[in-house]
């Protein structure tokens, strides 16, 4: 499935490319109700203008943040990253589902980046916020 | 703490004092840790000594901070570095191409100024995403979209400035030129406007790009003359109908009168959208098939076999057109193309993709087969290029883009390919073994090739060493690079060489007027401030 997917995305995709695996399949019979396995939704409305403390914090975060890439479904690049690195153990894919998430290792993460996923910066996420998305994703299950 | 090159240590904290002053002490940044957050993710040289670094990061609220630390670090001397979401991966990141300069980071700069809900037209600060335009539109369902590229977390400011672009009209997929008046602060804190900006009562300056008198955006692109603090940019209207159709051709010369047509269609605009040139027999990545047409890059296979091949999987080369607009006008649109095809190309046959009536539901979208970008959807599907799955289970950790421009013919796609796989095959690097070329601009073809980043520092030297080969070897053909990591933008820009490179020097004569100290973002795309210059 994930194969199909990735393939489908490097023709997909704007920029039909590379990587040692330059121009793959144009496809040439889709069939018209086929949808591209998991096209984002719609980005949901995170507004972060909740104050720095407030409850909502961390899942703010994560929804403006995070969701756009580790969303649960096949058209997530983090998800789809997870998914294979935790194939056949007990551990998700998605970060919503994960029972295993230390707060510093999230930190260091975000602000590290790893493999594909870029770092992000202060002034993206700050450290106030970077705590409440470490504690959302610490304790949401 | 690290020091800016040719800075002293007295005029260093000096001017930290005045930054602080201005933007707030908690938006003065200068321990390892967060400069360790200024570097390239991307980084083609991952963990090694050469890797560029920032000294300090300046996060302004506004304009006029902005300005105030321009006149600071002016007075100081100190190199700076401006981004504006910072997130340029693939051709350098937030990190200064002058590595130790401060980097002054504009994402706190996140409004959305001005929309003119009658002209289509937006003002934005640099530090807006195409994620927050999206959802500034969604919100308030205006029947406006975006021009996205592919990642949406990037800025509409940053992203012009580079020459990026996205994938819906033709028009608005190149983003510098459909940006329309801006505000620079320039080296010495001294504020312009551009285009109809420059009178300060203009009603238009979003409106009528070229103002009066000579055409002055153009040095703020790909250059270090000055911040951009505001820029104007064009949308597309919502269409009401989205179509897209293949076409297919059944012999290797097809290709030729292929792209022939497409650049017909594209120039007389009866298509509006991106077409994307491809190949049925380029199968899903397996590269011993002897009858795939990369193995005709690569090994000069027989044609007649390869073309036997391609009559069973429905044609040689492929050609994927888009038309957004009204319904019946779109529809004929795609009449008029087929009818075209079939006029000059035998045996030529044709698909009919997507239609679909717009604008749709958030549940009907969930159903389109295409790429949100080509919808106006800002995304990040296309991290998944490189990123670990089952079809790629050894993941990188970035990438850089090859990106020569080549002729708008059928035969510049086959002689790019085979000379550019020539040279990465002397480098024992696979490369690419062959890619369609993207055409983004509508005048415009090029190959766009990710040349991968790992963890592995000899690996990394093996592909700098292979990209930079990719490079001359392109030039040497006449193909320019559109774009390029800071590590070989001087190098590119040495391709850029005639009469004695005078591009370069006249470049050089307008960084010495308008930033005599040469403080800005020393060294992008191969301009030096005096003092940096190496003796030719
Ligand atoms: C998987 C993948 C897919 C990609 N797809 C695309 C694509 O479809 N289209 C595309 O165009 N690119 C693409 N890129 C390249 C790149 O990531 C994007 O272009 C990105 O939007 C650029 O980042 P940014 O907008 O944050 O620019 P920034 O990093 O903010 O800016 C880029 C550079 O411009 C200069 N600059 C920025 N702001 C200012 C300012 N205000 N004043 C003066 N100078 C300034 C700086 O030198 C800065 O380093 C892709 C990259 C990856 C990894």
């Amino acid at each position: 499935m994930t194969s199909r997917i990735a393939k489908r995305l490097f023709h997909t995709g704007l920029l039909a490319l590379a990587l040692g695996l330059a121009g793959c399949e144009v496809k040439s019979n889709p069939t018209q109700e086929e949808s591209i396995p998991g096209t984002p939704r719609l980005p949901e409305v995170a507004k972060m203008d909740i104050q720095a403390d407030g409850p909502g914090l961390g899942k703010a975060v994560y929804t403006k943040w995070c969701s756009i890439c580790h969303s649960d479904g096949p058209g997530y690049p983090g998800t789809v990253a997870l998914t294979e690195r935790y194939k056949g153990t007990e551990i998700s894919g998605v970060l919503l589902k994960r029972t295993d998430l230390d707060p510093d290792f999230i930190k260091g993460v975000v602000r590290g980046g790893l493999f594909n996923m870029p770092n992000f910066r202060k002034t993206e996420i700050s450290d106030a916020e970077l705590d409440a998305l470490a504690n959302y994703l610490a304790s949401s299950k | 703490m690290r020091i800016p090159p040719g800075v002293n240590e007295a005029d260093y904290s000096a001017a930290l004092g005045e930054f602080a002053r201005i933007v707030g002490s908690d938006w003065v940044l200068t321990s390892d840790e967060d400069m360790a957050t200024y570097k390239d993710t991307y980084s083609p040289w991952k963990g090694e000594e050469k890797e560029l670094v920032a000294s300090a990061a300046i996060a302004p609220d506004n304009a006029d901070d902005v300005q105030e630390v321009m006149k600071v670090a002016h007075r100081y001397g100190i190199p700076i570095y401006p981004v504006s979401t910072g997130k340029n991966l693939g051709y350098g990141g937030a990190a200064p191409v002058y590595s130790g300069s401060v980097v002054l980071d504009l994402k706190r700069m996140n409004r959305i100024l001005g929309f003119d809900e009658t002209a289509g037209t937006v003002l934005v600060e640099p530090g807006v995403s195409y994620f927050d335009l999206f959802q500034y539109i969604q919100e308030r369902n205006l029947p406006f979209w975006v021009d996205t590229p592919d990642p949406g977390w990037g800025s509409l400011i940053g992203n012009a400035l580079d020459g990026g672009m996205g994938g819906t009209y033709g028009m608005l997929r190149h983003h510098y030129e459909s940006h329309c008046g801006m505000e620079v602060v320039l080296a010495d804190g001294e504020v312009l406007r551009t285009g109809m900006g420059a009178m300060p009562a203009a009603k238009t300056w979003q409106q009528f790009r070229w103002g009066y008198g000579p055409y002055l955006d153009g040095l703020f692109k790909q250059s270090n003359f000055g911040v951009v603090t505001k820029m104007g940019f064009w949308l597309g209207p919502k269409p009401e109908a989205f179509r897209r159709g293949t076409v297919f051709v059944p012999r290797f010369a097809d290709l030729e009168t292929l792209v022939d047509i497409k650049n017909y269609l594209e120039d007389t605009m009866a298509t509006n959208g991106m077409p994307e040139i491809g190949s049925p027999l380029l199968g899903g990545g397996d590269l011993s098939d002897p009858t795939s047409a990369a193995m005709y890059i690569r090994t000069d296979a027989n044609i007649a076999e390869m073309e036997a091949q391609a009559a069973k999987k429905g044609g040689f080369w492929s050609c994927r057109f888009a038309y957004y607009g009204n319904a019946a006008v779109i529809k004929a649109q795609w009449e008029h193309t087929k009818a075209l095809f079939t006029d000059r190309i035998p045996g030529v046959t044709f698909q009919d993709d997507e239609v679909y009536d717009l604008p749709a539901t958030p549940e009907q979208m969930a159903k389109f087969r295409t790429h949100p970008t080509i919808l106006g959807i800002p995304n990040l599907l296309a991290f998944q290029i490189g990123g670990r799955s089952a079809f790629y289970p050894n993941p990188t950790s970035g990438h850089m883009w090859f990106s020569p421009v080549i002729p708008r013919t059928g035969a510049a796609i086959i002689e790019a390919n085979r000379v550019l796989v020539d040279a990465a095959k002397e480098y024992n690097v696979p490369l690419l073994w062959f890619s369609p070329p993207v055409s983004i601009w509508p005048r415009g073809q090029m190959l766009v090739i990710g040349v991968p980043i790992r963890e592995d520092p000899q690996e990394n030297e093996q592909m700098r060493n292979a990209f930079r080969h990719l490079i001359a070897t392109a030039a040497e053909h006449g193909w320019g690079e559109y774009r390029t990591p800071p590590i070989y933008q001087d190098f590119v820009q040495s391709t850029y060489s005639f009469n004695d490179h005078i591009q370069r020097r006249v470049s050089e004569v307008l960084k010495d007027a308008l930033d005599p100290k040469g403080i800005l973002s020393a060294g992008r795309y191969g301009i030096w401030p005096r003092h940096l210059r190496k003796e030719a």
